[in-house]
């Protein structure tokens, strides 16, 4: 038999003593402000100061990775709104949406919330932090991974928000060219700073590539390659 | 760094970080409250700083992330994703006090009544704008001959994710 728990079961767990569970069922008492059939906004009775509130889904989730993006988009279209009552019955002039994912952010439990918090002298030191350095080799990755995930799934849609530098000419060209020119694809993909540095060095070329981010290429091509 | 931009927002990595992984989404309005904004355009935000954090979680092997918007501070509100580590520092947690429940009371009842005028069916009209779907998880990628890319998990997240909760 295996130790090992899945998360199902792990989460199963948790909701048996979830005080947060038991507040959305009601048999826990909460100063509640909002309630929909999604989630519920309470008043928090260990605030950081006047006006804490605590919003979250009724159903247990750990994190907020795992609601589904329907419920999530339901969550924090309403976020809005309670955020401006908040200000306005707790006579705020600013205030801070907070989320932990994770202990090591602060997250004290395993039911996914958002905190309302006022923006007071306490809250305003604990977020005023002091800025690091810039390693840029590690930005760059980091916004490369981004890029990626958050770009390159864009152009799926339906929407070619992309513009496109190059003629649909020389798309053709370039397209075929790569088609037949398995080791040129191949260099491309796989070592993108050597193959610029081959097409810049040859007239023929860098006159088809003209205008074409290789390192993107690259990685659209490694993608669509291993699609296919 | 601008790494993603759309008609809502606008995604940068942070070239002024508190921490390495600290990126910033900005709506392309510029609000000096995000609660300016229409609904579904902040549950759009959201869902990118979702995949964001899912991200920095997986390729930064961080313990943690928060996401945090600082309401009326900067005349461009953005919000923020930064990720942590155990015991890096920074801070930004607080031991819960106690406070007077009566005092609690009242003042959950005064904002109680301010949220009321809402019209739940306006909330719902506005729900129902279309939403950019999801685009994370993204379909696991096949290479072959590879190791393993932090940056392009295919492992289920979810249990290392459940190990750092308290």
């Amino acid at each position: 038999m295996s130790q090992q728990q899945t998360p199902e079961q792990i989460i199963a767990e948790q909701k048996e003593n979830c005080p947060f569970c038991k507040i959305a069922s009601g048999q826990i008492p909460a100063e509640k402000i909002y309630e929909d059939e999604v989630l519920i906004a309470i008043a928090d009775i260990n605030p950081i100061g006047a006006g804490h509130l605590l919003v979250f889904p009724k159903e247990h989730y750990p994190l907020m990775q795992m609601m589904p993006p329907e419920i999530r988009d339901h969550f924090f279209s309403k976020i809005g709104y309670l955020s401006k009552g908040q200000r306005d019955g707790a006579v705020l002039l600013n205030n801070v949406w907070f989320i932990a994912g994770g202990a090591a952010a602060g997250q004290r439990t395993p039911h996914f919330m958002l905190h309302l918090l006022p923006e007071n002298q306490t809250t305003s030191e604990l977020f005023t932090q002091k800025h690091i350095e810039l390693v840029q080799e590690q930005v760059n990755q980091l916004g490369g991974a981004l890029q990626q995930h958050l770009g390159g799934t864009q152009q799926q849609g339906q929407q070619p928000t992309q513009q496109s530098p190059i003629s649909e000419e020389q798309r053709a060209q370039l397209a075929k060219r790569l088609q037949e020119d398995k080791e040129l694809f191949a260099l491309i993909t796989q070592d993108p700073t050597k193959a610029a540095e081959k097409i810049h060095e040859d007239h023929e070329l860098s006159k088809l590539f003209a205008g074409v981010d290789i390192t993107a290429l690259s990685g659209r091509l490694s993608q669509a390659g291993g699609g296919q | 760094m601008e790494v993603y931009s759309d008609d809502i927002c606008v995604v940068h990595v942070n070239e002024n970080p508190i921490t390495l992984g600290h990126v910033r989404i900005y709506p392309k309005k510029e609000v000096q409250y995000l609660d300016l904004l229409p609904g579904a355009q902040i549950a759009h935000m959201y869902s990118l700083a979702n995949t964001c954090a899912q991200i920095l979680f997986e390729g930064l092997k961080c313990d943690a992330t928060n996401i945090i918007c600082r309401n009326g501070i900067d005349s461009h509100v953005s919000l923020e994703i930064i990720a942590r580590k155990n015991e890096d520092g920074l801070g930004m947690i607080w031991e819960p006090t106690p406070a007077d429940r009566n005092t609690v009371a009242e003042i959950a009842s005064k904002i109680k009544a301010a949220i009321i005028p809402v019209d739940p069916k306006q909330v719902d009209d506005v729900v129902a704008e279309p939403v950019p779907e999801e685009i994370y998880p993204s379909e696991p990628e096949q290479k072959e001959d590879e190791q393993i890319d932090p940056w392009n998990p295919k492992k289920d997240y979810r249990l290392d994710a459940l190990k750092r909760l308290p």
